[in-house]
């Protein structure tokens, strides 16, 4: 859900094409998520804190090559090298940004939930270590949805994770019941 | 001043500047500023046509500006951008007063008429 939107705005917003891939869902404990977390050199990861009726966060994992594309596509002129750093920034958050609103909204929207975002931030460290700090709760059982995005050659473009703790498990249930239902599915 | 004057409140700089050269290309007048202080300390000594405001920034956010304007003036109509799809974000910046909400990216169309209607009120 949301994942077709996802993908319009970050093509809207680079010049590439994106799909998105069928969500993996899996639950781990905080240390069995760092080893599967999703991270590299080369990439930078933009967080949000999600509240409001689920407790959690939504991380999006995306390259600081794809950042400098969506620069080249917006700008008219070369940016000064002095304010590279930052617009790369800017960019990476907005990514971030566009990407969690149209994937959580739409999920909202489906499963009739209100949530509250953050703005977003540059993590510092890894997606498991944001879970191992106790962000969401002491040694939380943790809900991982993480969307791989490609491009139209299918090379790995970055990932969306979110991360809830099993508490908000017991709201989204009840609402994907009755969603199913409305929609004739079950 | 021009009372065409669009003013741009994102705390994001790639939004402030694809704003700005989107709408100066289209012969507007454009003020970009970077949070919701900023944005009411410009409505209290300029003159703002049409506002195009984000709802997420830290301070005060776009929500705590429409309740400002609605209480305290001055009448500007308000366009929220936000990257926010929830359909009970939508209805509450409306009883917030905003006259129109666009999901960010803008879709340049949309936008443009979106700030003529504005800007004809």
């Amino acid at each position: 859900m949301g994942a077709g939107r996802a993908a319009a705005s970050l093509e809207a917003l680079t010049g590439e094409y994106f799909t998105m891939l069928v969500p993996e869902v899996s639950i781990y404990s905080a240390e069995e998520f760092e080893e599967n977390s999703v991270y590299g050199q080369d990439n930078r990861s933009i967080m949000l804190h999600v509240g409001g009726d689920l407790n959690g966060f939504t991380s999006m994992v995306f390259s600081i090559e794809s950042a400098k594309r969506l620069l080249s596509n917006v700008l008219d002129e070369e940016p000064e090298e002095e304010d590279l750093d930052l617009l790369v920034e800017s960019a990476l958050m907005e990514l971030g940004n566009v990407v969690v609103g149209a994937i959580v909204g739409v999920f909202a929207n489906a499963l009739e939930l209100n949530l509250e975002f953050s703005t977003p931030t540059l993590l510092e460290g890894s997606i498991g270590d944001l879970v191992s700090s106790g962000a969401i709760g002491k040694n939380p059982q943790i809900i991982v949805a993480k969307i791989k995005f490609i491009d139209s050659v299918g090379t790995t473009k970055g990932y969306f994770v979110t991360v809830f703790d099993l508490a908000s498990m017991g709201v989204v249930i009840p609402s994907l019941d009755t969603f199913l239902k409305k929609q004739g599915l079950i | 001043m021009s009372n065409t004057t669009i003013l741009v409140v994102d705390d994001n700089l790639i939004i402030r500047k694809i704003l700005t050269n989107t709408l100066e290309k289209d012969g507007y007048a454009v003020v970009a500023v970077s949070s919701g202080e900023d944005a009411l300390e410009y409505t209290r000594n300029g003159t703002v046509g049409c506002m195009i405001l984000d709802l997420h920034m830290d301070g005060l956010s776009g929500y705590d500006v429409l309740e400002h304007l609605a209480k305290n003036g001055p009448e500007i109509p308000v366009i929220v951008l936000s990257a926010d799809w929830q359909e009970a974000t939508r209805k509450r910046v409306e009883e917030l007063g905003a006259l129109g909400f666009l999901n960010k990216p803008p879709n340049k169309n949309e936008l443009k008429t979106a700030i003529e209607q504005a800007l004809n009120r």
